[in-house]
């Protein structure tokens, strides 16, 4: 008898915490909807925000202290969807920004070929341009201006390639360590 | 019999095939000599060539060292005619590879002057246009404007529109979405490819691949999605003779100069 006794109680206490909790979600589900939306302030909330948002009796129905955590992570959310936005334009940027380098080089590049025609095959030169590519060929010996061309062309190609990377690398870092991090 | 024979070689005779053997031994040396150089040739042919996959193992331990035997591997000397040089200079004016004077000369020209130049058919004022707006973000006009500069013969700002297209690897998006942009941006680059310029679609094509296998693991495309990218290139190709079309501009020239192919049909 004590057993079913016990049983119903449980039972009762389980159906009033289930309603409970069942009202909560759904009341999550009504504020998360756009129409609710309007009545919170898309900033970072300082201090002051949180203890004016302690003396509201209700917002939106949550307790103003719900509320205002749930500003304040709305909040952070579009920082870094703003963070993440401006990091990716700047990336863009930079890599339109390297492949028109890449078009200067080679049309550095291209002058020792023209070199090589006008010279008639017989010109030299001791300096090749590397383009800051790490692994470039930077002769030091003479070399004729159609090799000089290819060499200017294979490191102008290398450059392009290895700063791409490197930007590629920085940016999700930045990605990572700054935004994320908001 | 045979034993008394060998017995009765004078010293001369002795000498002579002793001079015989060494001959011999001196001719297999040299030829596995020549085998090797034969080899490191090609190697590096093959480092010159691949220029990505070497700077990709570079920078697997980065270090700042230099080629130690650089007079040994300079590339070997190819015969080209001043028609040659002179189609290659041509081509690469028509096709975008100006100098930065070239191209800061057109940064300066305000908007609207850059507009109008662009409806009389400059396709540097395109190209420069296209810049402007992808600076500040507005990517729908920089990739207008790009298309408008390669409709007017620019090839270069087709490996602009691909990187605008090329998902960053820090972006979250789904694997089908990422996969999805990436065959846009090799439609992109197969489209430079049919418009004669290998070296644009070589060099940022393999850019974007060593950036996707570097994040995401290999990128392989089975028979159907190379059929789909080819089939896609092949549409752009339509609307990009179209855009042109609509500035009076007959059929693209889609040669590719002598070195241009010397340089980069090897590379895939």
């Amino acid at each position: 008898m004590e057993k079913i006794i016990g049983r119903f109680v449980l039972a009762v206490a389980l159906w009033f915490s289930s309603s409970a909790f069942a009202g909560e979600l759904e009341y999550t589900y009504t504020y998360g909807t756009p129409s609710a939306a309007p009545t919170v302030d898309y900033t970072m909330p300082s201090g002051s925000d949180v203890a004016n948002a302690n003396n509201y009796t209700s917002y939106g129905g949550m307790s103003p202290r719900a509320a205002a955590e749930r500003a304040a992570g709305e909040a952070r959310g579009r920082k870094i969807g703003e963070c993440k936005a401006k990091n990716d334009l700047a990336l863009k940027d930079t890599k339109l920004l390297q492949l028109k380098e890449y078009e200067n080089n080679t049309s550095t590049c291209n002058n020792y070929n023209i070199l090589a025609a006008t010279s008639g095959g017989v010109g030299y030169i001791t300096a090749v341009p590397t383009f800051g590519f790490t692994a470039a060929v930077a002769s030091s010996a003479a070399v004729t201006f159609i090799a000089a061309a290819q060499i200017c062309q294979s490191n102008a190609d290398g450059a392009y390639a290895e700063k791409d990377i490197i930007t590629e690398y920085t940016f999700k870092n930045f990605d990572q360590q700054v935004c994320d991090k908001i | 019999m045979h034993n008394r024979t060998v017995k009765q070689l004078s010293g001369a005779q002795i000498l002579a095939r002793i001079i015989c053997l060494g001959v011999v031994v001196l001719s297999i040396y040299k030829l596995i000599d020549s085998r090797d150089k034969v080899v490191s040739a090609a190697q590096h042919s093959v480092i010159g060539s691949n220029v990505h996959e070497a700077t990709s193992d570079h920078l697997e331990n980065v270090s700042l060292e230099q080629p130690s035997s650089i007079s040994e591997e300079q590339p070997a000397e190819t015969k080209i005619t001043d028609y040659d040089v002179q189609s290659l200079k041509t081509w690469n004016e028509q096709s975008g590879y100006i100098s930065q004077q070239d191209q800061s000369v057109y940064e300066g020209y305000s908007e609207s002057v850059l507009e109008s130049m662009v409806k009389a058919g400059d396709s540097r004022a395109a190209a420069a246009l296209g810049y402007l707006h992808a600076k500040v973000g507005d990517f729908s006009k920089a990739k207008f404007y790009y298309w408008q500069a390669a409709a007017l013969g620019e090839t270069t700002s087709l490996g602009k529109l691909a990187l605008l297209v090329e998902p960053a690897s820090f972006t979250e998006m789904k694997i089908e979405e990422r996969r999805g942009q990436i065959k846009e941006v090799m439609a992109l680059l197969k489209l430079a490819e049919l418009r004669g310029d290998l070296r644009i679609s070589r060099v940022v094509g393999n850019g974007v691949k060593l950036k996707y296998e570097k994040n995401f693991g290999p990128l392989t495309f089975d028979e159907a999605e190379t059929q789909q990218i080819n089939t896609r290139a092949s549409v752009l190709y339509s609307d990009l003779q179209q855009t042109r079309d609509g500035y009076g501009l007959g059929e693209f020239n889609n040669e590719t100069p002598a070195i241009i192919k010397r340089d980069y049909s090897s590379q895939k």
